[in-house]
């Protein structure tokens, strides 16, 4: 195996198994945003 | 010399050089869509225009004198003469100092997309500043000053760069690195946006990205394999690893963001492709598909500090064109010096790890030659143009938005 079938199997490898430490759980999301009222909505909230 | 024979043309290389030229030509509305997505909302036209723009700006000034200073007679192995204005003397005979077996004017357009998309890739660090007249005079300046020379000393068989042996399959350091290094003076230069570093400036349309990264993707085929200039072996090898690099740069940059951030980011995915697909270039034609999935992952891991360290500085190359076509060129072009191996291009040469250490010096002057010619020439337009036309949008038209100010066009009318 040459050095550059080394080097790819290692940063692969790298990648890969990286994955399984990586956490799964997702991130609370953020605050909804309030969109602007605009058009018919605007008129009925008026 | 080479015989007649040589210069029949082949019908399949043609057809594969043409249909690379149409590819590469996608991959400038595909960055226009990339960048697009990446700035606010405000600007996306404006930042969609840019690219767009160039696509005609340059195709025109390639047939006049662009193709003729890159590729022309040789003087002085720096620049070509003007012997081809107007393309004259550019036919439909094969030229068998470029490709012996399609027409001249198929490699003349196949490259007229490189100087397209080169100038286009710069727009990514002003976009939301700069004033539409300054982009339309710089960017006709660099084409012709900085990019077409450049051109010529790494792909004319005369240029200086060609003959001490510099590898370059597809533009590490033509199309890349001098649109990185340029890119950078221009943020220097035009200063930060307004607001910058004080509000978020969120990319206004993620998956407008996806789609102008996956477009990019596609069309690297063309920029790639199409540099073989023939529908052969050599094309095939530089289609796998073009294809294997970005894949890797995607996966590693991704993981990258996961690990810090927590979260497998969708546009880090994205620009890890692209980084991927730029490291690649230079080293398309040269190395094999093991050595794609070093510079792949390595582009995936440099550009992404990069663009970290970037933030560090508050320097405002708004969408880090530096971090991913600078030093991701930087890295391609020095990588194809490691890399390299006469088993995959008989006509390149080995690099360090294949017994050739010479090859990684040549390589470095190649990438500081190209370095210190973008920078300073890049830096002096900028000067000149600025003497005429202010480079930056004023206050309220940067406030209000590039689309309205300078085009009068909104984006979007919802």
């Amino acid at each position: 195996m040459d050095i550059t079938t080394v080097l790819a199997v290692i940063s692969s490898a790298a990648v890969f198994l990286a994955w399984f430490v990586l956490p799964s759980k997702g991130v609370a999301a953020p605050p909804a945003v309030e969109l602007p009222q605009a058009g018919l909505a605007q008129e009925i909230a008026a | 010399m080479e015989g007649p024979d040589t210069l029949k043309i082949d019908s399949g290389d043609t057809a594969w050089v043409l249909a690379s030229a149409a590819l590469v030509l996608l991959m400038t509305p595909a960055l226009g869509f990339f960048y697009g997505g990446l700035v606010r909302k405000k600007n996306a036209l404006s930042t969609i225009m840019h690219s767009f723009f160039i696509l005609a700006l340059i195709s025109v000034q390639w047939v006049l004198w662009g193709y003729s200073i890159a590729f022309g007679p040789d003087h002085f192995h720096l620049f070509g003469g003007l012997e081809w204005f107007g393309l004259n003397g550019v036919g439909l005979e094969p030229n068998k100092d470029y490709a012996a077996t399609i027409p001249h004017q198929a490699f003349m357009v196949f490259q007229m997309m490189f100087a397209v998309i080169t100038p286009a890739l710069i727009t990514g660090a002003f976009a939301e500043r700069k004033r539409f007249k300054a982009f339309v005079i710089f960017t006709l300046l660099w084409a012709t000053f900085i990019y077409d020379p450049l051109a010529h000393w790494v792909w004319s068989p005369n240029g200086w760069l060609h003959q001490l042996g510099a590898l370059d399959f597809a533009g590490g350091t033509v199309v890349h690195i001098s649109s990185g290094v340029s890119a950078i003076v221009c943020a220097l230069v035009l200063g930060r946006r307004l607001g910058f570093g004080e509000e978020k400036m969120e990319p206004h349309d993620t998956t407008m990205v996806v789609l102008g990264a996956s477009l990019l993707w596609f069309g690297w085929f063309g920029f790639n394999a199409g540099s073989a200039l023939s529908a052969g072996g050599l094309a095939t090898s530089a289609f796998v690893v073009t294809n294997t690099a970005s894949a890797m740069g995607a996966l590693t940059w991704m993981t990258m963001s996961w690990w810090r951030k927590k979260q497998p980011s969708v546009i880090g995915a994205a620009c890890g492709a692209v980084a991927g697909l730029v490291a690649i270039t230079p080293a398309s034609g040269y190395v094999n598909v093991m050595g794609s999935v070093v510079i792949g992952f390595g582009a995936g891991v440099i550009c992404y500090a990069a663009v970290h360290l970037r933030e560090r500085t508050k320097v405002d190359d708004a969408l880090d064109v530096f971090a991913v076509h600078g030093i991701g060129g930087t890295f391609g072009a020095l990588a194809t010096g490691l890399f390299a191996t006469v088993s995959i291009n008989a006509a390149g040469g080995n690099g360090l790890f294949y017994g050739n250490p010479k090859q990684l010096g040549i390589q470095l002057v190649a990438v500081a030659a190209t370095w210190v010619w973008a920078g300073v020439g890049t830096f002096v337009i900028l000067k000149l143009v600025n003497l005429f036309v202010p480079l930056r949008v004023d206050e309220a038209e940067e406030v209000q938005g590039l689309d309205v100010s300078q085009h009068g066009e909104p984006a979007y009318a919802i």
